[in-house]
């Protein structure tokens, strides 16, 4: 009995999260009867690559969007992150500093931006739209909207073969998400992004310096994403100087389908790892049910839309 | 022999001494002191305006004093600040709990014990194990699992204070601390303020609802105009001596009910149920000139009848307004049938902030105030004018912000608002609640002035007194049902309170 009742507790505590991992099965479930050549390894793992950013981002994301703040300056960061990278190696710099170059970029970036939000209290909103534009354009007007090319040997796939640089992906990919969801549960620090989400006032009450909160959150985003556009760029032998275009909605719309508040407060990782799984899966699996790839823009629309109102009910009934 | 003498109840254990405060050369408080003692309640009294926000934030470290001292058992603080006031042990808590909506009953407990520590990890095991056993030890059942937004007010006010009393507060600041509970609500809070006082816990309590302050405080410090005017044991003053004190002149008769002459039926409801918001069977019938009050707890039903004859829950039933039947869709149709309504929490329902006192006022009537379509500012100017001057609102001009007004000030406005529309009944929902003595003596003069030009009038109040003193008839809700009518001659507190508790 007290096992069931415990049982009911849990379900209705991650009903959302359920919904969705429910909603890929039924996804999957449909492409396994479909078409059996989705099921390759080659294939996840071309999957996992391309929706790697986006995952990697999405952490950061729902950091932000439980503090109750938004970020959708993650893409032209993201741009001008891929090409620090590639510059930075073609310098000469080891593939790590180069890296590093790219996440240290998408930290200042980020607290530029978090700074902004937390100590001038502007919108952030605002704050984030100033800087998506003045990336996106600083970035093409400096390159001219020329191609990093000829970058060295080592680069790409970090010297290793395509089937272990994946590997190693999964497992940075797996990392990050544990230490995602350990830091917000376990740490003192993820409390208080919770707490300056639920209530700003009661956190600032408590002793919480929201505005560093805010600010730090922002900066680890930036990092984060100056940590993808480094990974994503590894895939190719060219960098592209308009890398990222409309990652800053998938990334939100992954956080918002994984059941998080775009008000603050609740979320979790598990969720927003799940939601990217879901919008990740769709525009592939689309193209092996043999649907025209024009739908799936509309279809990511409509399970947001769909996702937001389940939240929405779920809440209400709260 | 008994608790009490085990205490060293004369002690102080927060002193505050010749305070002042000005704000851009305005006094807010001119040499208040104010002892508090170990296991006290002390009660702090004032008109809004009088300085005890200002004294509760200079105690909290919100703000600080210009010149003055504040001992913490005898200990003098050099300089303070909501960390250091924490650190001492002083807590707040306010009107509206300012908790976690999203965080479990555990967490919010747990969170203001653990900034203090160096430890940068949070054991879950051990925070729900001490909330519960300091939920437990108050005599509430809480589950310290659940999501502290699910909780009903009276017990998320419970984890407030345990929060602070886990947080080892030995001295707590209570402002409004029941404003939004219901009666049987505000015996629980009173029951742990009792075993709080029992700890040796000291207790600042403030608040508008002076029956509570004489039942629950040992102490009463009356604050008027940033002064100090009075600090009286309970047992020895009475509610209108301290309205007195707190007016700073004699109110001849608190509550102005003039007997006028009534009229026919203006609104009368027959068997009117809404099964979907839980109202059950009622029928009553409001006379013009007729002031009929509607009470019972918070959620029996008496914001949902005037949600339902307002048309923002409309009902499957007919209401006859003058004899006739009419059918209310809509707040539209309820205007055009002569129906007005002032809600309850004004800052949320009634007036609109940010929009100037003009704007707010002409909302209802923009239809009045324009020609072909269009607003004319100056019958708009106008009509504030008029209505700024007739319920005598104080506000620097109509084009400031009604959010800038006091809150009798706002209710004022809301109220204009709806006379504008010319009424034939007019609804007031919980119009004085947190509103200053003395403008709520000014509302009661403007309600029983509208009676007597043969109004209708349906007062919905929490409050036993304000109903008595200013309603021809009560209806008194019980589970979505008119549980009795009385008589103001026969209506008693003790009558009242059984019929809205279902033993009527």
């Amino acid at each position: 009995m007290r096992i069931f009742e415990e049982t009911i507790r849990l379900a209705r505590t991650w009903s959302r999260e359920i919904g969705v991992a429910a909603t890929i099965v039924l996804l999957y479930a449909v492409l396994f009867f479909g078409g059996r050549t989705y099921f390759s390894a080659e294939n996840f793992g071309d999957l996992f690559l391309a929706n790697l950013p986006v995952l990697i981002v999405s952490l950061g994301m729902l950091l932000i969007i439980l503090t109750g703040q938004i970020d959708i300056s993650v893409g032209s960061q993201f741009a001008v992150c891929s090409v620090i990278a590639g510059v930075a190696a073609k310098a000469g710099m080891p593939v790590a500093l180069a890296g590093l170059a790219a996440c240290a970029a998408g930290a200042l970036f980020g607290a530029i931006g978090g700074g902004l939000v937390a100590f001038l209290r502007i919108p952030s909103i605002v704050v984030t739209l100033a800087m998506m534009i003045a990336l996106r354009d600083g970035l093409r007007w400096s390159t001219q909207g020329a191609w990093i090319e000829n970058l060295p040997p080592g680069f790409q796939w970090l010297s290793l073969t395509q089937s272990r640089f994946t590997t190693a992906m999964a497992v940075l990919a797996v990392a990050l998400v544990a230490a995602t969801a350990a830091g917000l549960r376990y740490l003192k620090a993820g409390r208080a992004v919770l707490a300056t989400g639920s209530s700003e006032a009661a956190a600032r009450i408590t002793g919480i310096r929201t505005d560093r909160v805010v600010f730090s959150v922002f900066a680890l985003t930036g990092a984060l994403t100056g940590l993808a556009a480094a990974l994503n760029a590894m895939r190719f032998h060219q960098i592209p100087s308009n890398a990222g275009l409309g990652l800053e909605m998938k990334v939100i719309a992954a956080v918002v389908v994984g059941g998080a508040a775009i008000t603050g407060g609740s979320g979790t990782v598990i969720g927003a790892v799940l939601g990217v799984i879901l919008l990740g899966s769709v525009g592939t699996a689309l193209t092996f049910l043999g649907v025209s790839a024009y739908w799936e823009q509309a279809i990511q629309g409509a399970i947001i839309l769909a996702a937001v109102a389940i939240n929405l009910a779920g809440r209400r009934r709260e | 022999m008994s608790h009490q003498d085990e205490l060293p109840v004369n002690r102080a254990i927060l002193a505050v001494r010749d305070l002042e405060k000005s704000f851009d050369g305005v006094c807010a408080l001119h040499g208040v002191s104010l002892e508090l003692r170990a296991g006290e309640v002390h009660a702090i009294v004032g008109e809004n305006g009088a300085g005890k926000s200002t004294l509760t934030k200079i105690i909290t470290g919100a703000i600080q004093a210009d010149a003055g001292s504040i001992e913490v058992r005898g200990h003098s603080i050099e300089r303070n600040d909501p960390n250091v006031s924490r650190a001492l042990g002083i807590a707040a808590i306010y009107q509206q709990p300012a908790l976690f909506p999203h965080l479990t009953v555990a967490e919010n407990i747990a969170l203001p014990m653990e900034m203090g520590s160096s430890r940068q990890t949070v054991n879950w095991k051990s925070r729900n194990r001490r909330a519960t056993s300091l939920v437990e030890s108050f005599g509430a059942t809480i589950d310290p699992r659940r999501l502290a937004g699910t909780l009903s007010m009276a017990d998320q006010q419970i984890v407030e204070i345990a929060k602070a009393v886990g947080a080892d507060a030995k001295i707590l600041l209570m402002d409004e601390p029941t404003a939004v509970l219901t009666e049987r609500e505000v015996e629980r809070v009173f029951a742990l303020i009792r075993r709080l006082k029992a700890d040796g816990t000291g207790i600042l309590y403030i608040s508008h609802r002076l029956e509570e302050i004489l039942a629950i405080a040992d102490r009463i410090t009356v604050l008027r105009d940033g002064h100090r005017v009075a600090c009286r044991n309970a047992a020895e003053v009475g509610r209108s001596e301290l309205i007195e004190m707190m007016v700073g002149r004699s109110i001849a008769s608190v509550y102005p009910k003039r007997p006028v002459p009534i009229g026919n039926v203006a609104l009368e409801v027959r068997g009117l149920s809404n099964e979907r918001e839980g109202l059950r069977d009622i029928s009553f019938a409001v006379r013009a000139g007729e002031i009929f009050g509607l009470t019972g707890m918070v959620g029996a039903g008496r914001t949902t009848l005037a949600r339902t004859l307002f048309g923002l829950a409309p009902a499957p039933s007919d209401v006859f307004l003058a004899g006739r039947p009419h059918r209310i869709h809509s707040p539209a149709d309820a205007m055009r049938f002569g129906i007005g309504y002032v809600p309850e929490d004004r800052r949320r329902n009634g007036v609109i902030l940010e929009m100037e006192v003009a704007g707010n006022i002409s909302l209802a009537n923009l239809k009045s105030v324009s020609r072909r379509g269009l607003v004319s500012a100056r019958s708009e100017r106008e009509l504030a004018v008029r209505y700024v001057e007739r319920l005598r609102i104080k506000t620097p001009s109509i084009a400031t912000a009604a959010g800038k007004l006091s809150g009798g000030n706002q209710q004022k406005v809301a109220l204009a608002r709806w006379l504008a529309t010319r009424p034939r009944v007019l609804i007031l929902d919980e119009p004085t609640q947190g509103v200053d003595v003395g403008s709520k003596a000014e509302i009661h003069e403007l309600i029983v002035d509208l009676a007597e030009r043969g109004m209708a009038i349906l007062l919905i109040s929490s409050e036993l007194p304000e109903i008595l003193g200013m309603c021809d008839r009560i209806g008194v809700f019980n589970a979505g049902r008119l549980a009795g009518i009385l008589a103001s001659s026969e209506a008693t507190q003790p009558r009242i309170m059984s019929l809205a508790l279902g033993h009527g």
